[in-house]
């Protein structure tokens, strides 16, 4: 291969050489017959390494027919005399460089050229075969694959913390920003909560509920039996909101039938324990009535009835938040 | 720092506290130097953050680094660095590595692995290994750069196909995971040619790729593939890479020196 560049280039040389003789030489004249010839010689020779160079494919021509073509260019150019003819000659030398160049790459690279295509196949050819060895599989093991490759790879192994990795703050600017704004609300909404919270809850109730009954029965006793005025037990002067929640308990002993209320002589309504709910729901007949009790008439009632004690004390708990 | 007045009880707690740092600070400040316990806390809570950045494999970033594991103590980046590095080095046997692009930061595992390592990793990660390395082995094989047209082909024969907008069986959306995950984590580099029009892309190896892996692995991994106990130096060019990587570690500059290991 390099012999053959070494005399391509060699050549190369001898032309200049020649190119220059023909300057210098310019009293010999040939007769334009002759110089049509030579060109004509050339032109052929350029027809044919490009016919060749087409035919060739891949691999470029042969070397022994680019050497004969260059031999017989050669053997033309003795008679070359006029720039003309030299400047085809040139051209052709240039031809025939660029097919022997293309001869040598190929020549060189066939044996390890790497063709993607083909290591893409026997890739997966690869991949796809079963532990038998038969290409039975139509899809590619790539996690079989993954994981033969994965001891060539120098990978550190990271750690994923549950908490994450770091202590880090939730950002503070956000609660700051609303509580700024909010304080006065939150303020008013806390204590009703909590107020709520110990009144309304189920067992609270239950409890008050009970202890209006056994202080509506203490007094019944004490009364020698007979009924307790109701407004006498339900009105706490002292307070209106606490008068509204004995109603609301001795409201669940009238359901279910715990007490009962009736008018007495006067129609003043009055109260009285029962032993067990006897009857426990009276086949659909409920008797109910709406109690509305505004202020001013609470107030008036204390005065009407002079009532100065209530009968009903309000609960230990709810004491203590009224000091507070 | 502007403070909140302080309405609620424990934003009162707060600003004591930080009262106190900002003391240390300025003391640390007159002294500009870091205790020792407090440089091997930090080294030790950056260990912790590198190695659970390695998870994702993506870069660490110095600037992330001083924003929340040193806050304060961004300025002594350099030397708390270099503590957790040792740190990791003893304990792990990880290196850091930095990266080219500046102040990013890599964890490279200084022994090899070895087969049951990767067993807690999903199919999923251990299958994206291998399409990796599929690329990896084309690119390398090819001269080390591969332009977008064979690419494209030798993924097709693979039938992994970038194009469409289908998801893919195993690796689902493949061409996120080729041009954003592995280029993020670097283990591929994808470069513009804006030669030609339109431009195209040209395919390299990546950082991590070349820290991570060696060469002469890959190319008998070629040999393994095309069988007949084809010999590794058939391919002659890439065998001269291999050689060079192997014997002269000064001259090709990504490089996992093996003769100095310490």
């Amino acid at each position: 291969m390099m012999g053959k560049e070494a005399r391509l280039k060699q050549k190369a040389n001898d032309r200049c050489q020649g190119q220059n003789e023909v300057h210098q030489d310019d009293a010999v004249k040939l007769s334009d017959k002759d110089y049509k010839h030579i060109r004509e010689t050339y032109r052929d020779l350029m027809d044919t390494a490009q016919e060749k160079a087409d035919g060739a494919g891949e691999a470029g021509l042969d070397t022994t027919i680019l050497y004969d073509m260059v031999h017989e260019a050669d053997k033309v150019f003795i008679e070359v005399k006029r720039p003309r003819e030299a400047a085809m000659d040139a051209q052709f030398l240039k031809t025939c460089g660029s097919l022997a160049k293309l001869n040598i790459e190929s020549a060189q690279s066939n044996l390890n050229v790497f063709r993607p295509k083909e290591y893409a196949q026997k890739l997966m050819n690869f991949m796809t075969h079963d532990d038998e060895g038969d290409h039975n599989t139509d899809h590619p093991h790539w996690q079989r694959f993954g994981k033969d490759v994965s001891p060539l790879y120098k990978r550190a192994i990271g750690i994923e913390p549950l908490y994450g990795a770091i202590e880090w703050q939730r950002p503070k600017p956000a609660p700051r920003v609303k509580k700024a704004g909010k304080d006065s609300e939150t303020i008013q909404q806390v204590e009703p909560k909590e107020m709520m919270a110990s009144v309304v809850g189920e067992e609270r109730q239950t409890e008050e509920v009970s202890r209006i009954f056994k202080i509506l029965k203490t007094r019944h006793r004490e009364c020698g039996n007979r009924p307790v005025c109701f407004f006498s037990f339900v009105i706490n002067p002292n307070s209106y909101s606490l008068t509204t929640e004995n109603l609301f308990h001795t409201s669940f002993l009238l359901r279910d039938q715990y007490a009962v209320i009736t008018e007495d002589e006067n129609g003043l309504p009055v109260i009285t324990p029962r032993q067990t709910n006897m009857t426990a729901r009276v086949g659909g007949i409920s008797h109910q009535c709406i109690i509305s009790l505004s202020k001013k008439e609470w107030r008036s009632i204390i005065e009407t009835f002079r009532i100065e004690n209530s009968m009903i004390p309000p609960s230990s708990c709810r004491v203590s938040k009224r000091k507070s | 720092m502007p403070r909140l007045p302080p309405k609620i009880n424990y934003t009162q707690h707060e600003s004591d506290e930080n009262d106190e740092e900002e003391e240390t600070q300025s003391q640390s400040q007159r002294k500009s130097q870091l205790s020792s316990e407090a440089r091997t806390k930090y080294a030790g809570l950056v260990c912790n953050y590198l190695l659970t950045a390695e998870s994702k494999k993506i870069p660490v970033r110095r600037a992330d680094i001083r924003k929340i594991v040193l806050k304060e103590h961004g300025r002594h980046f350099s030397a708390v660095m270099a503590e957790a590095a040792v740190m990791l080095k003893k304990v792990y046997a990880y290196r850091v590595v930095a990266l080219k692009k500046k102040n990013n930061f890599i964890l490279i595992n200084n022994l090899g692995t070895s087969y049951s390592d990767n067993d807690n990793s999903s199919n999923n990660e251990t299958a994206k290994m291998g399409l990796l390395t599929a690329i990896l082995t084309a690119i390398f094989m090819t001269g080390e750069v591969m332009q977008e047209g064979p690419m494209r082909e030798y993924l097709k024969k693979l039938s992994v196909d970038v194009d469409t907008k289908e998801v893919h069986p195993v690796f689902g959306n493949v061409s996120k995971l080729i041009y954003q995950e592995f280029v993020k984590q670097k283990y591929i580099d994808i470069t513009q040619d804006t030669a030609t029009d339109p431009p195209t892309r040209e395919y390299r190896w990546g950082e991590r790729a070349h820290q991570e892996l060696s060469k002469r692995n890959v190319i008998d991994l070629v040999c393994k593939v095309y069988g007949n106990n084809m010999r590794p130096e058939v391919w002659t060019s890439q065998w001269k890479i291999v050689l060079r990587e192997e014997n002269g570690p000064q001259e090709t500059n990504p490089e996992p020196s093996r003769s100095h290991n310490s």
